[in-house]
């Protein structure tokens, strides 16, 4: 694994944005969509801490953190994270892709 | 059309099964539903099959069709995680309503506890996430479904404690009831004190892994002996796939399901005599109970310590135990629900309730409440 990078997003001049790269806007169809960088700000919306799992997960093995925060800049899209501990809802957090070599998870949160 | 109705039910014991294959489970359940039915083999003309996971295949209806001595005309397999059963329930209704099916059996079964490793069986169930974008996490169902208990205790101020209730519950009807994984008894403090699997939800909030299988002969009205369950009503409702991409509400798709089918039945939630609902976690029944509109938000887990779900309450909730004690093999677990509502509809279930029913609502949701099928059922008086 390399050093972390920011998430990315596709969007659509619609308003849509998702996670999830398709080449097309689920909402309205059009192919002219980009790809842009979100500045990886963002607040906990739902929060657990994993105790059992079949495999480590990147951060190490269980117990560790896992919560869906909401992006300050693109706020219909959620982002599936770890944490290095359980996460309030509503708390604060600064969000990157913990491998820069592939994209999408895992993604790492912590406290701002 | 057609007016469908139950002909026939069959429902394994659950639980450790060795040396049974899904293939043996899947007989033994389809030959006590067609048993119950009082049908022959040859009159059965339509198979639908729910996938197994011990038991991977391109063609599991013909595949189960040849093993158990079928040669239907109408025959395919149907997966959308926990709502499959229902949903082959809700296509043969409509086959056997528009006459181009005359019996469908309707058949799921599988080895999940002995025939692979509790690993692997988590493994499997965590691809209904997304495979970029979630799993990588180190994601699995019961991560996600800890993601909305946390949002069921945020929104409604309710407390763990409250969600151990609906464990406790279910266990007691299991006990009871012939067949079912799980007996022992245990109270919110058992549940408070299991082992830790993805915080808020303990190992009793979480239901068991276990073999089994389930079978349902659907047909046409006429054709049965004694007090008939038809099925009038069905609805489904499909808002994401992935929990990342839920509704705010993340059960809502539960309220549009029951209401279709509600609407095709012409009738209210609040006639509901008896329910199905699934509960592969306390705090998924929860949650269900109350986006079905069957419980006010937040107020589901009060109504179960009030005794409102008991077998003597005014609408008994599950009284085989449900997922979270007779519990889950998969495909066969979301339809034993459909038939402990039609025993008590019919007046045949061990542990009937204290008001014989009429009226029943069955509800089941596959992936992180994502895919939901509600069936309306009415015993014929």
């Amino acid at each position: 694994m390399t050093e972390s990078a920011p998430v990315e997003l596709e969007t659509c001049g619609c308003g849509a944005a998702w996670l999830a790269r398709r080449g097309f806007c689920p909402l309205c169809g059009s192919k002219e969509t980009t790809v842009v960088t979100s500045r990886g700000r963002g607040v906990v919306w739902a929060s657990t801490l994993v105790h059992r799992a079949p495999l480590p997960s990147a951060i190490g093995p269980p117990p560790y953190g896992l919560l869906l925060a909401v992006l300050d800049d693109f706020p219909r899209v959620r982002v599936m994270a770890l944490s290095h501990e359980r996460l309030q809802i509503g708390a604060a957090v600064s969000l990157v892709r913990l491998d820069s070599e592939r994209s999408g998870a895992p993604y790492l949160a912590t406290l701002l | 059309m057609k007016q469908p109705v139950v002909l026939g039910v069959g429902l394994t014991a659950f639980g450790r099964r060795a040396p049974m294959t899904a293939l043996d489970l899947m007989s033994e359940a389809a030959a006590a539903a067609l048993e119950d039915a009082g049908v022959e083999r040859a009159a059965v003309d339509g198979l639908l099959l729910g996938y197994a996971t011990t038991l991977p295949h391109l063609m599991p209806a013909t595949l189960f069709a040849e093993h158990f001595g079928l040669a239907p005309s109408y025959a395919h397999g149907l997966q959308v995680g926990g709502a499959t059963g229902l949903a082959m329930i809700d296509l043969a209704r409509h086959l056997v309503a528009s006459g181009a099916v005359e019996r469908m059996l309707v058949v799921a079964g599988e080895n999940r506890l002995s025939g692979q490793s509790r690993d692997q069986t988590i493994k499997t169930l965590a691809q209904i996430g997304d495979p970029e974008h979630e799993v990588p996490n180190g994601a699995s169902v019961p991560a996600y479904y800890a993601l909305l208990a946390s949002r069921y205790l945020a929104e409604t101020q309710r407390s763990e404690e409250d969600l151990a209730g609906l464990s406790v519950l279910m266990r007691r009807h299991a006990q009871a009831y012939p067949g079912a994984h799980l007996r022992k008894t245990i109270d919110r403090s058992d549940v408070m004190a299991s082992k830790p699997i993805a915080e808020p939800l303990k190992q009793l909030d979480c239901c068991p892994i276990s073999d089994g299988a389930a079978a349902v002969l659907i047909g046409q009205r006429g054709a049965t002996a004694g007090r008939s369950v038809q099925l009038t009503g069905g609805g489904q409702a499909h808002t994401h796939q992935h929990i990342s991409a839920a509704p705010d509400q993340i059960a809502e798709g539960a309220g549009l399901a029951a209401g279709r089918a509600l609407g095709q039945a012409g009738r209210e939630v609040k006639e509901m005599q008896v329910l199905g609902i699934y509960d592969s976690f306390s705090v998924t029944l929860a949650a269900l109970l109350e986006a079905l509109g069957i419980s006010a938000p937040g107020q589901a887990p009060l109504e179960v310590e009030a005794g409102r779900f008991n077998l003597d309450g005014d609408l008994p909730l599950n009284p085989h135990g449900g997922l979270l004690s007779y519990g889950h093999s998969g495909v066969a677990g979301g339809m034993a629900h459909f038939v402990e509502v039609v025993r008590q509809l019919r007046g045949t279930s061990p542990v009937q309730a204290a008001r014989m029913p009429d009226l029943g609502l069955v509800h089941a949701d596959g992936g992180v409440l994502s895919s939901h099928v509600s069936l309306v059922l009415e015993a014929e008086t």
